[in-house]
């Protein structure tokens, strides 16, 4: 077991994290439907709301063409894609928080969990992207491709830690993995490496725009059972399609997004807002301030995460923005 | 260059199976224009070249130079086997 591995200072100790604020936002900062969804919903019933929209992303393939020229790192749609949600969650930290029991807390830092695919076992992989709003794009370009090559080897880390569940009999096995949700959705947890990925982000980012995918005209992201996901952004294959410019039909290549929020923590209006923010960045990556973000990130969680936390007055100003756009040319 | 013509050779045919593309698939051609090259496609090869052409490609080696065409690929795969071998 693995449990404190990767929680352990320079000095070999161990350090217990907390990914969560320490208290819960007080219930009379919640809208009231928020309030109603958050204590009145019970499984059967779906808090889900999924927004559907279109990028045009002619900009974004002209700025990976034109970033891949010069970059130590082969950089592509998912990598800017994680980067476009960190940043979205920056200027709207409504939604980098989770559901603990009946409670709300927000994140410390602004985590974005990946999905990626073992195509020779057909299975799926998470991978943690940590402080993704405080690095640069080829930072995570960096880390992302570090995780396949260790992939490519063989060393997923869904193989691992269904060794570990193998050791135990199966029932054994299956009742650990119950009792596991079971504490993280109802009580305040430190991280365990074993268990980070799933409790320390508040969004799953899926990319399915892989070779071979088919046109996507509808999604909806299945909800994982772990209550700390509590978004889902799912962006497909784009394709040539005629879309409306001045006045003018044109063809761009356009891509298919989806946000999947949960009514216990936002609301329409505000999941509108955020996927505005959202499609924008991906539109126009050069928005992002993708040359400025270096990785101070974990070499400072403290600070970062102190960076990363919003204003006292961010929820009483809906989606105002922490965040300066710079335009900058591509890392 | 032999050694790079039957590299480049092998390294085609498995991208066109792979990547199952309906026109012919040339050395020069460019992955990443062609959108050939995606995290899948990256996977296949990592592990391919690693498995076949006993080679270990490093984090610096998964950049866009080396990736972009077959034939860089293939002047990467030499370069290590070369290097390997002295």
């Amino acid at each position: 077991m693995t449990l404190h591995r990767r929680n352990r200072n320079d000095l070999g100790e161990t350090v217990v994290k907390w990914p969560l604020e320490n208290s819960p936002i007080p219930d009379s900062e919640l809208p009231l439907y928020n309030s109603y969804y958050l204590h009145a919903c019970r499984t059967p019933e779906d808090p889900a709301m999924i927004w559907g929209t279109e990028v045009e992303v002619s900009k974004l393939q002209d700025y990976l063409r034109i970033a891949n020229r010069e970059s130590s790192f082969l950089l592509t749609t998912s990598h800017i894609l994680i980067r476009a949600v960190a940043k979205a969650l920056e200027k709207h930290p409504d939604f980098n928080q989770r559901v603990v029991g009946k409670r709300i807390y927000r994140f410390k830092a602004i985590h974005v969990l990946m999905a990626m695919q073992d195509p020779r076992e057909q299975q799926a992989e998470l991978l943690l992207v940590k402080d993704a709003n405080q690095r640069s794009l080829s930072d995570i370009a960096q880390t992302i491709w570090k995780h396949h090559q260790d992939a490519a080897r063989g060393n997923f880390t869904y193989q691992k830690e269904k060794q570990t569940f193998r050791f135990f009999p199966q029932p054994i096995g299956r009742w650990i993995l119950n009792f596991q949700q079971f504490l993280s959705n109802r009580f305040h947890l430190p991280e365990t490496s074993m268990c980070e990925r799933q409790r320390c982000s508040p969004v799953l980012v899926n990319y399915l725009g892989f070779r071979g995918a088919p046109p996507m005209k509808m999604f909806k992201a299945s909800r994982f059972p772990n209550e700390s996901l509590m978004m889902n952004i799912t962006m497909g294959p784009s394709e040539l399609r005629p879309i409306v410019q001045n006045e003018r039909v044109v063809i761009r290549p356009v891509a298919p997004l989806f946000v999947r929020a949960d009514h216990r923590t936002v609301d329409a209006y505000r999941i509108a807002q955020f996927t505005e923010t959202l499609r924008s960045y991906i539109s126009n990556p050069d928005q992002m301030d993708v040359q400025t973000g270096t990785r101070q990130a974990t070499s400072n969680t403290k600070q970062n995460r102190s960076e990363a936390k919003p204003p006292p007055d961010a929820r009483a100003a809906g989606t105002k923005s922490n965040t300066h756009h710079t335009t900058s040319s591509p890392a | 260059m032999e050694i790079i013509d039957t590299i480049e050779h092998e390294l085609t045919g498995f991208i066109a199976k792979r990547a199952q593309v309906d026109y012919p698939l040339k050395p020069d051609t460019d992955l990443l224009e062609e959108g050939i090259l995606d995290s899948l496609m990256m996977m296949d090869l990592v592990a391919h070249l690693e498995s076949q052409h006993h080679v270990s490609l490093g984090d610096r080696d998964l950049s866009p130079r080396h990736f972009r065409t077959v034939s860089c690929l293939a002047a990467l795969v030499a370069q290590k086997q070369d290097s390997l071998n002295h």
